[in-house]
C-alpha cells in the first residue's frame, strides 16, 4: 500500500517542475526586448492605425535600428518616446519616473480661444457661486458655468443647484474651453441634466484581436435625461482645442440635443478610450484602444465640430470682453 | 404562486431526507482550513509581468463517506494583493468549488488508492491599482476530470495520525474570460439575446491548451472524539489559453479543524 503513495510523490514533483512552464520568468529588461514589447503591444491593441494611415512596419525599421543593448535608460525613453509620437495621439504616453511622454500637437497649434483671467474678472466676479467643480454666475440674466475638469467629481447636489438657476434664467452657458478631459460618468451626468429624453450619441467599439480591423461589434452610447429633473431651456456649450477626451464625449452628447448649440472651436478630439499596459523594465504607457463615432460616422478623435465656429478676439480681450462668452449671451437673450 | 412554492419546498423535504436515510450508514464530516497562499499569475491582458504574492486562503469542505463512495464538496476562498518586481500591484480574489468523488468498492474507504473524478468551478477577478481604465479583469471555468486519492492511515507514540493526498487534472470544460481588452467577454454584446450573448462569451476548455491541475496532501491527528486536527499543503496550477493567456500558480499552507457531523 505505501508503495503506491509514490504515485503521489511522483505527481508533487511533477507540479513544482510545473512552475517554469507555466509561469516562465520576466521578460529580460534589456533595450531590445523592452521596445519590441512596446512596439509589439501598440502593433496588437492600437485602434487608430487605419483611420490615422499610420505605417507601424516601417515605425519600427526606422526606430529599432537605433536600439543598442548598451544604450542608457535616459537614451531608450527619448527613442521609444518618439516612437510614439508618430502616433499623433493625446492618449499616449510612456511613464518613467524620471519623464512623462506626450504628444500635445491637438493643440498646440491652433488658437488658444481662452483667458482664464479675463473669465474671472470679468463674468464670475468675486461672487461666484462653487458647487464642487461648477463655478457658476448670473450674466445678464444667463446662467454662466465654468467647469475645469472632467476629472473632478460632480455629486448629484452640486448637479441641483446648476439646474435649479438655470430654471430662473433666460439660458445657460457651459464652458468647457481648456478642460482636458477626465471621468466620462461626470460628462454623462453632467450631460443628463439637460436631457428631455434618452437619446443616441455615439457608437463605440473595442479591439478584440490582433488584426488592424478587428473590433467587436459598434455599440450605442446613449445619454439619458436625469432622474431629479432636467432644464430643457437653450444651452450653449462653449469648446475650444483643448477641450479633450471625456470633453469631446461631452460636447458631443451635448451636440445631439435639440435644444444645445455648441461655440467656439471645435474640440480637440481623444475619442479613443486610452488601455494601460507595463514594460519589462517597469515603465508604464497607455494609448487607445477604442474608436468612437458620431451618428454621422465621424470619428470622435477628430474632435467634434462646434455648430458656430468662433476664436477669442485680441480686440475684444483688449476691451475686457469674451466674445465667445458675448455672442453665447446675444443669443440665449434673443 | 404561494401553493406551488409550498409544494416545492416539500418535495424538496422530501427527497433531503429520502437521501438522508440512503447515507444513513454513511460518515459526514466537515473541514474548515485556513492559512496563507503564495500566489503568483500573469495575465496578458494586463502584463508581460509576473505577479506574486501572499493571498489569505480559506476552505470549508464537506466530505460524505458511504459504504462505496466518498463524496467532497470544497468551498475555496483566496484574496489578496500581488505585486510584480516593480512594486506594481493588482488585488486578486478567487472563489471556488470543487468536487470529488472516490469510489472504494474493493477496498476500504480509511486506507489506500481510490480512483475518481472531480468537477472544479473557479471564478477569479482582479482589480490593477495602477490603470485607470480596463483595470479590472476575470475569469471563470468550469471543468471535469480524474481524481485520485491516497489515505494511509498510522500510530505514532500512541496517537491516531492520517496521512491523505488527493490529486485532480481538468481535461474539459467551459470558460468565460475577460475579453481581449476589457472586462467584458468576447462576444457578450454582440447580439440583442442574453442568452445568446452568454453562448456566445462561453470557450471550451480542453486539456493541452488550458490546464487546471492540483495536489493537496493533508497530515492529520485525531482526537479521542473522533474530531482531528491537522496541516495540509496544496499546489495548484491553472493556466487559461484563449485570447489573452493567465497563469496562475498557487502554493497554499493551511491549518485545518475537522468535525465529524455523524
Amino acid at each position: 500500500m505505501v508503495k503506491q503513495g509514490r504515485y503521489f510523490w511522483i505527481l508533487f514533483f511533477f507540479l513544482l517542475s510545473c512552475e517554469q512552464w507555466v509561469l516562465p520568468t520576466d521578460p529580460s529588461p534589456g533595450a531590445m526586448e523592452v521596445f519590441d514589447s512596446l512596439w509589439e503591444d501598440v502593433n496588437d491593441r492600437y485602434s487608430f492605425f487605419s483611420h490615422k494611415d499610420i505605417d507601424w512596419d516601417r515605425v519600427r525599421e526606422t526606430y529599432r535600428a537605433k536600439v543598442t543593448e548598451n544604450m542608457g535608460q535616459l537614451d531608450l525613453y527619448e527613442l521609444l518616446a518618439d516612437m510614439l509620437f508618430e502616433l499623433r495621439d493625446g492618449h499616449v504616453n510612456l511613464s518613467t519616473g524620471f519623464n512623462r511622454s506626450r504628444n500635445w500637437e491637438w493643440y498646440q497649434e491652433f488658437p488658444v480661444n481662452y483667458d482664464e483671467n479675463l473669465i474671472q474678472q470679468e463674468y464670475l466676479g468675486r461672487d461666484y457661486w462653487i458647487s464642487g467643480p461648477l463655478l457658476h454666475q448670473m450674466v445678464d440674466e444667463v446662467l454662466y458655468v465654468n467647469y475645469r475638469s472632467f476629472g473632478q467629481r460632480i455629486s448629484e447636489a452640486n448637479l441641483q443647484v446648476v439646474v435649479e438657476r438655470a430654471r430662473r434664467s433666460r439660458g445657460v452657458i457651459i464652458d468647457v474651453r481648456n478642460n482636458g478631459g477626465g471621468n466620462l460618468s461626470n460628462a454623462e451626468l453632467l450631460a443628463s441634466a439637460f436631457a428631455e429624453e434618452e437619446l443616441e450619441y455615439a457608437r463605440q467599439r473595442i479591439k478584440s484581436g490582433p488584426g488592424r480591423e478587428e473590433f467587436g461589434p459598434w455599440e450605442p452610447m446613449v445619454v439619458s435625461p436625469w432622474d431629479e429633473g432636467t432644464f430643457t431651456g437653450l444651452v450653449i456649450v462653449l469648446t475650444n482645442r483643448r477641450s479633450y477626451s471625456a470633453t469631446s464625449f461631452f460636447a458631443q452628447m451635448m451636440k445631439t440635443l435639440p435644444n444645445v448649440l455648441l461655440l467656439g472651436d471645435q474640440t480637440g478630439g481623444g475619442g479613443g478610450t486610452p488601455v494601460f499596459g507595463e514594460l519589462p523594465n517597469g515603465w508604464t504607457y497607455r494609448f487607445s484602444a477604442t474608436q468612437t463615432v458620431d451618428l454621422e460616422g465621424r470619428q470622435l478623435e477628430d474632435g467634434v465640430l462646434t455648430d458656430v465656429r468662433l476664436d477669442l478676439d485680441p480686440a475684444a480681450v483688449q476691451r475686457g470682453e469674451d466674445n465667445l462668452i458675448e455672442a453665447a449671451i446675444s443669443l440665449l437673450r434673443q | 404562486m404561494r401553493f406551488f412554492s409550498t409544494n416545492l419546498i416539500l418535495i424538496f423535504l422530501m427527497a433531503f431526507l429520502a437521501e438522508t436515510d440512503a447515507y444513513s450508514q454513511s460518515k459526514g464530516n466537515l473541514w474548515l482550513a485556513t492559512g496563507l497562499q503564495l500566489h503568483s499569475s500573469r495575465d496578458r491582458g494586463f502584463s508581460p509581468m509576473i505577479y506574486s504574492g501572499n493571498r489569505t486562503f480559506s476552505l470549508a469542505t464537506f466530505d460524505l463517506e458511504s459504504t462505496n463512495k466518498s463524496e467532497v464538496f470544497q468551498f475555496e476562498f483566496g484574496y489578496g494583493p500581488l505585486t510584480n518586481r516593480f512594486g506594481n500591484s493588482l488585488n486578486s480574489l478567487s472563489l471556488g468549488l470543487l468536487n470529488y468523488t472516490f469510489y472504494h468498492k474493493e477496498s476500504r474507504a480509511e486506507r489506500g488508492l481510490h480512483w475518481g473524478w472531480s468537477n472544479q468551478n473557479v471564478f477569479n477577478i482582479r482589480r490593477h491599482n495602477g490603470f485607470s481604465n480596463y483595470s479590472l479583469r476575470y475569469d471563470y471555468f468550469t471543468t471535469v476530470g480524474p481524481a485520485l486519492r491516497y489515505v494511509y492511515p498510522f500510530e505514532w507514540k500512541g496517537q491516531s495520525f492520517k496521512w491523505q493526498t488527493v490529486a485532480h487534472w481538468q481535461l474539459v470544460g467551459f470558460q468565460i474570460k475577460s475579453g481581449y481588452i476589457g472586462a467584458d467577454p468576447e462576444g457578450i454584446s454582440e447580439g440583442d439575446s442574453g442568452f445568446r450573448n452568454f453562448l456566445r462569451a462561453v470557450d471550451p476548455f480542453f486539456a493541452g491548451r488550458d490546464w487546471s491541475m492540483g495536489l493537496e496532501s493533508s497530515l492529520l491527528w485525531t482526537l479521542p472524539t473522533g474530531n482531528s486536527l491537522g496541516i495540509r499543503y496544496r499546489p495548484e496550477i491553472s493556466t487559461l489559453g484563449r485570447g489573452q493567456p493567465v497563469h496562475r500558480i498557487g502554493q497554499a499552507i493551511l491549518v485545518m479543524v475537522n468535525v465529524r457531523l455523524w
